[in-house]
């Protein structure tokens, strides 16, 4: 058996795994972050936002715009929707480490061969960030709506938008704490209320994707509010409507998508661009407790008792913190697997240690378990206990020696005592 | 004073015609080694010094770690990158006889400074052997008659295909000293019977040993030796003899065997290791009744304990079965039925019936691996009835058992191959005794007259019994062949003088004159020259090739080598990680193994039904349905072997209806053989295809991109002769990686999940811009609770 580095799930026989049951984070994957230079790319439409005129821009995309440059290492970058060239790649690397799509007026982008759907797919699978803004007036150009689609993301067309008969506030749709569905992500609204108005998004069964603030159970929406509500006429019903949805690719990319940008807040920023929610596997561990010299061995046997431990750190601040749970829901387990987990196990937290020096990085998680009885390595033929230690050998030990002894008795019994008659009967 | 046919030089004393005789035998010997040796090694010329086949792909492989790692260490051998993820415990479930014998002659050769690569000592452990063979025949024959007929039947199983089907230079398996073991056993057994002695009977059963730690097959001997023993006992010849030999090889042969950890507690607890058991008790019985006996003189005490014998043997039997039905005693196994009823295999153990050497074999077979023997062999056996003797009927036995396993089973052949042997050699033996013996048979007329005479005189006095004519014309063989001390290659010398001094004129026409003579051995002379000339046509056309590299021939008749399998298979252990995983059908496994040294999900190990049954479903079902298999199994590749461009019928499709066969039996409900046939029940790759087998990974994965090797031309499959649809197959779930020269082999990429959490085949049509228009999904979320 040997153990897999975490992003390989793959070894001989067994192989454990390390789980993050509950909890949206993204485990040592897009190492170091934050560390780095991180290049944003801004896409706009200046017909929406013309984000050279501070002033004409709403307060939410101002401040969030202001929050993001006082970032450290975040360089930003502003283009539009109808630049000559909106490329994402230089020779197939990406250029830009996070992507920012803010509603636009056209359902089309000018620069169709480098900004196309494939193109933006292309950008989750190298591990960029990408955070969609929408709107109800301004809604997404196609290409963007086609790549949601194939996360399971449907926004709802231009135009539509929320409505709530039962919930409305000075025209927009009062929501609550209640709506939130993932507080990890979106902690709460200020003030416990919220009054929002913009679109709306259905999400598909990927099990990647996960929703974050939901409608009201009385919402529906649409886009014509005189004509009576019709399947046609409407988008979702209730809450199976969506106003933010989050996405983890399996190579941990983010993205969120928002139905619009009231809905901009620095927690929901902060985890699209994993400045937080973002765990790293320090290292691994695991030997065989009757022989703890043996560090990391490949190959283990039925019946072993193997200690295994792994560091985990957390990003906190730009720093790697020791990781603690602190969710009674959340566990770190280790599944123990051949074709199917024969064991999950809770790993429980060890105390604070160093990943590699100075520093309190990490924190040890833990397990001590029995290697199941299935096709692992066998006993070697030295391995068993020797006939000597098992009783019942004692019977045929005696048995056999009293042979031999009998025999000698035998034989001196024929040479000395029975001789002398032989030669007298001879003679 | 015996009249002779020719003079034979009569100023020799005996001890020169003895020691002539024996430095002939021995120069006999030396060439028939040479022989076997040397014909075994076409292979070797033709193509390299290679390992064949499939399983000596794994034999090379152990013995290598045999001889980096030890013999502890192989012991212990667990292999991780067998039958992925499960593992093998090697040194548990392997014979382990030929890695030990090339490891110890590779440690001997390197102690006296001869560096040689253990790869040539694999390849050339073969025919090394089959000289032991020839030598270990010459002794068993000899027992059974002369030493001509010996040196004949050395001859013959020297260069008899049958035999050297299994054992030219490169074939390192098992059977490639079992049959030397075999027939060293049997010699030791037979000589132990003659001679009472325990020690024969004690080398017999190290031998027997060795034969169990070599081969599977030595559940042949164990059931070989208790059926003689017990023809013994039924036709009334318990002898003391008897008695120790049988006890003597029993009680040593099982302890020891019991050493082997694949045998384990088997001597003990199988069916097939019962007869031996019973027989071994049996005789107990008999000794001690002979025992009473022999002091005892009351006759109705002596039928009492003939009751009691036979009612213990009886009740024996009685515990053994019913042992087995308690299952303390495991039942016969399925390979075993299997040799009863031909159909059985198929019915119930598929693995084992899709083997190609596990079918019933065909008649011209028998010719093509005997050739003349097949037709000498009921002869010998008629010979062999003539003396019976204990050794005598040993033959028999042993003839009628491996005729009948032989037809059974092709693998087979090759434990006829030896009594057929040993029986052709005596009764050609005997033709040429009859004929080259210058005595002439004394006053035929008298002869007839004195037996006639006695004859009447016996129907007198027990009109049965014709047995003094016989016993008396056996005595007379007996006298002329002890006169001719000499032996037949004396009397070939003396032929050949005699030939040339040429006297006594009148006597050299007729049935005794030297013309018959000459016909008749010229006539056994061009036999044998056929022979010869069969086998080794046989050897080197039909049976000295490595099969992993195929060879045709060029137009202008040179030769074409044809080496796709250790293209791919370094392909893959050059391009790919260690610990990329690769599926293909089992028959491959040994060699995914030994050359690529890959982890494997099958091999030719066939241990476990349901790993082979599921690769056999991922085979056999759609993309969509293999693809959860491939992932669960951490496939990276997979490898399939296709025929089609240059004619290979060997390939996977051709195998393919035995992975639907096999998986159908573990998952009835989802593979079924009837829908990979077309409409009509014809098995088809053309237009008319059924879909299920258009929707195969099979099929998907042979064809793929083949009709564009055709540039827009009707694309032709040349095993199954039948077009190629002109719009091929696609991949979803599989990218294309490496194709071989040939197109034999064809290696598949598994891709990994798609990262944003679709299924490839949506995500490829994506990529390819076959969008579905819709905006909407189908499948709405289901609400939160």
């Amino acid at each position: 058996m040997q153990l897999s580095k975490w992003s390989r799930p793959q070894s001989w026989g067994f192989l454990f795994l390390v789980f993050c049951l509950g909890l949206l984070v993204n485990v040592g994957a897009s190492s170091e972050p934050s560390f780095e230079e991180n290049n944003v790319l801004i896409v706009h439409d200046p017909s929406v936002y013309d984000l050279s005129d501070p002033s004409s821009v709403p307060p939410q995309i101002s401040s969030f715009l202001s929050e993001l440059s006082g970032y450290e290492n975040f360089k930003l970058t502003f283009k539009t929707y109808s630049e000559e060239s909106l490329n994402l790649f230089i020779a197939n690397e990406p250029i830009y480490n996070h992507l920012i799509l803010l509603p636009s007026s056209k359902k089309t982008i000018t620069d169709k061969v480098n900004f196309n759907q494939h193109q933006l797919i292309d950008f989750i699978n190298q591990k960029g960030n990408v955070l969609v803004v929408g709107g109800s007036d301004a809604a997404l150009p196609n290409d963007i709506r086609s790549f949601l689609n194939q996360l399971g993301i449907y926004p709802s067309p231009q135009h539509f938008k929320l409505v709530d008969h039962f919930n409305t506030e000075d025209g927009k749709v009062k929501l609550n704490n209640d709506n939130i569905v993932n507080k990890k992500v979106f902690a709460e609204f200020p003030d416990n209320s919220f009054l929002y108005e913009g679109s709306t998004a259905l999400l598909s069964n990927n099990e990647l994707l996960f929703p974050i603030v939901k409608g009201s159970k009385t919402s529906f929406t649409t886009d014509n509010l005189e004509e009576p509500i019709s399947q046609d006429k409407t988008w979702t019903f209730g809450d199976q409507g969506f106003v933010a949805a989050g996405f983890q690719a399996l190579n941990n990319a983010r993205l969120s998508w928002i139905g619009d940008d009231s809905l901009l807040n620095s927690d929901l920023i902060n985890w699209t661009f994993q400045k937080r929610n973002v765990l790293k596997l320090q290292f691994v561990q695991h030997y065989n407790n009757e022989s703890p010299e043996k560090i990391n061995e490949t190959l283990y046997r039925i019946k072993d008792n193997v200690i295994y431990t792994v560091g985990i750190s957390e990003l906190k601040d730009n720093k790697w913190v020791p990781f603690e749970i602190n969710d009674d829901e959340d566990r770190l387990q280790l599944s123990f697997k051949m074709l199917d987990p024969y064991q999950r196990l809770n790993l429980e937290p060890l105390g604070p240690v160093a990943s590699n020096d100075g520093e309190l990085d990490a924190t040890a998680f833990f397990v001590n378990f029995t290697i199941p009885d299935q096709h692992v390595r066998h006993l070697a033929n030295d391995e068993y206990k020797r006939s000597w230690d098992i009783p019942n050998s004692w019977v045929y030990f005696t048995s056999a020696l009293c042979v031999a002894v009998l025999w000698g008795f035998f034989v001196l019994n024929f040479l000395f005592i029975g001789n002398t008659d032989n030669v007298k009967k001879n003679v | 004073m015996t009249t002779k046919a020719y003079a034979l030089p009569s100023d020799l004393s005996p001890a020169t015609v003895t020691n002539t005789t024996s430095l002939l035998r021995i120069i006999a010997l030396a060439f028939i080694s040479g022989a076997a040796i040397a014909s075994r090694l076409f292979a070797v010329i033709n193509f390299e010094s290679i390992i064949h086949e499939f399983d000596p792909w794994f034999n090379y492989r152990a013995t290598r770690v045999l001889v980096a790692d030890g013999f502890y260490e192989f012991w212990n051998w667990f292999d991780p990158t067998a039958w992925y993820p499960l593992g093998r415990v090697v040194g548990g479930t392997v014979y382990p006889g030929l890695m030990a014998t090339s490891g110890v002659i590779y440690k001997i050769l390197h102690a006296l400074n001869l560096p040689v690569d253990i790869r040539n000592i694999c390849v050339l452990l073969a025919p090394g052997f089959s000289s032991l063979t020839a030598w270990s025949t010459y002794m068993f024959t000899k027992e059974l008659k002369d030493e001509s007929a010996g040196l004949l039947a050395a001859a013959f199983i020297g260069i008899v295909p049958g035999y050297i089907s299994r054992s030219v230079a490169g074939s390192y398996d098992n059977e490639a000293i079992a049959i030397f073991l075999l027939m060293f056993t049997f010699f030791n057994w037979i000589k132990a019977l003659k001679t009472g002695s325990a020690f024969f009977g004690t080398i017999a059963a190290l031998f027997y040993f060795y034969m169990v730690a070599a081969w599977g097959g030595y559940a042949f001997i164990t059931n070989m030796i208790p059926l003689h023993a017990l023809a013994l006992l039924l036709m009334g010849r318990y002898s003391s003899r008897l008695y120790v030999a049988y006890s003597s090889w029993y009680a040593v042969g099982t302890l020891a065997s019991m050493q082997v950890p694949f045998v384990g507690f088997q001597p003990v607890r199988t069916s097939e290791h019962m007869a031996a058991l019973g027989v071994f008790g049996l005789l107990q019985i008999i000794a001690f009744a002979e025992l009473v006996r022999s002091h005892v003189s009351s006759k109705q005490f002596q039928t009492l304990l003939y009751a009691s014998v036979i009612g213990l043997g009886f009740l024996g039997t009685l515990a053994i079965i019913g042992l087995t039905y308690k299952g303390w005693i495991a039942p016969w196994t399925g390979r075993f039925y299997s040799l009863w009823d031909t159909g059985y295999a198929k019915k119930y153990i598929p693995i084992i019936a899709s083997v190609s050497e596990h079918q019933p074999t065909a008649w011209p077979s028998f010719f093509m691996d005997l050739q003349f023997l097949i037709f000498l062999f009921p002869a010998g056996v008629v010979m062999c009835f003539r003396e019976l003797r204990d050794e005598h009927v040993f033959v028999i036995i042993y003839a009628i058992v491996a005729s009948y396993f032989a037809g059974v089973m092709v693998r087979l052949m090759l434990t006829l191959t030896p009594v057929v042997c040993v029986a052709a050699a005596i009764a050609f033996s005997t033709v040429l005794d009859t004929y080259i013996n210058p005595v002439e048979p004394e006053a035929p007329a008298d002869e007839a007259a004195s037996s006639e005479v006695n004859s009447v005189a016996s129907d007198v006095t027990n009109p049965s019994t014709p047995t003094p004519v016989s016993k008396k014309s056996k005595k007379a063989v007996k006298d002329s062949s002890a006169s001719s001390t000499t032996g037949p290659f004396g009397d070939l010398v003396a032929s050949v003088t005699s030939g040339k001094s040429g006297k006594k004129g009148e006597r050299s026409f007729g049935v005794f004159g030297l013309d018959t003579r000459l016909v008749v051995i010229f006539h056994a002379i061009g036999m044998l020259i056929f022979f010869v000339w069969h086998c080794t046509w046989v050897t080197s056309n039909a049976y000295s090739s490595p099969s992993v590299v195929l060879a045709s021939s060029n137009p202008d008749g040179s030769q074409h080598i044809i080496d796709d399998f250790r293209e791919a298979y370094y392909w893959l252990r050059q391009n790919t990680p260690e610990t990329a995983v690769v599926m293909s059908w089992w028959d491959y496994g040994y060699q995914i193994a030994g050359m690529a040294d890959r982890p494997t999900l099958v091999d030719n190990n066939t241990w476990n039904n349901t790993h082979i049954a599921t690769v056999g479903k991922a085979m056999s079902s759609s993309e969509e349905v293999a693809y959860p298999i491939l992932r669960k199994h951490d496939v990276d590749y997979v490898l399939v072997i296709f025929g089609g461009l240059i004619g290979y019928s060997g390939d996977d499709i051709n195998k393919f209806l035995w992975m639907v066969r096999i998986a159908q039996g573990v998952w009835p409900d989802e593979i079924q053989e009837p829908n990979y046939f077309t409409r009509k029940g014809e098995y088809k790759i053309d237009d008319e295809a059924s879909p299920t087998m258009k929707n195969s990974l099979m099929y998907k994965m042979s064809y793929y991109r083949y009709a564009e090797l055709f540039g827009g031309g009707q694309a032709l499959d040349r095993v199954r002769g039948q077009q190629v649809p002109k719009t091929g197959p696609t991949l979803d779930y599989l990218d294309e990686a490496f194709t071989s020269e040939n197109w034999i082999v064809r290696i598949y990429e598994v891709k990994k999940e798609d990262l944003l959490g679709r299924d490839l085949k949506s995500a490829n049509a994506f990529a390819q811009g076959k969008k579905r228009k819709r905006t909407k999904p189908a499948s709405r979320r289901k609400a939160l609770l």
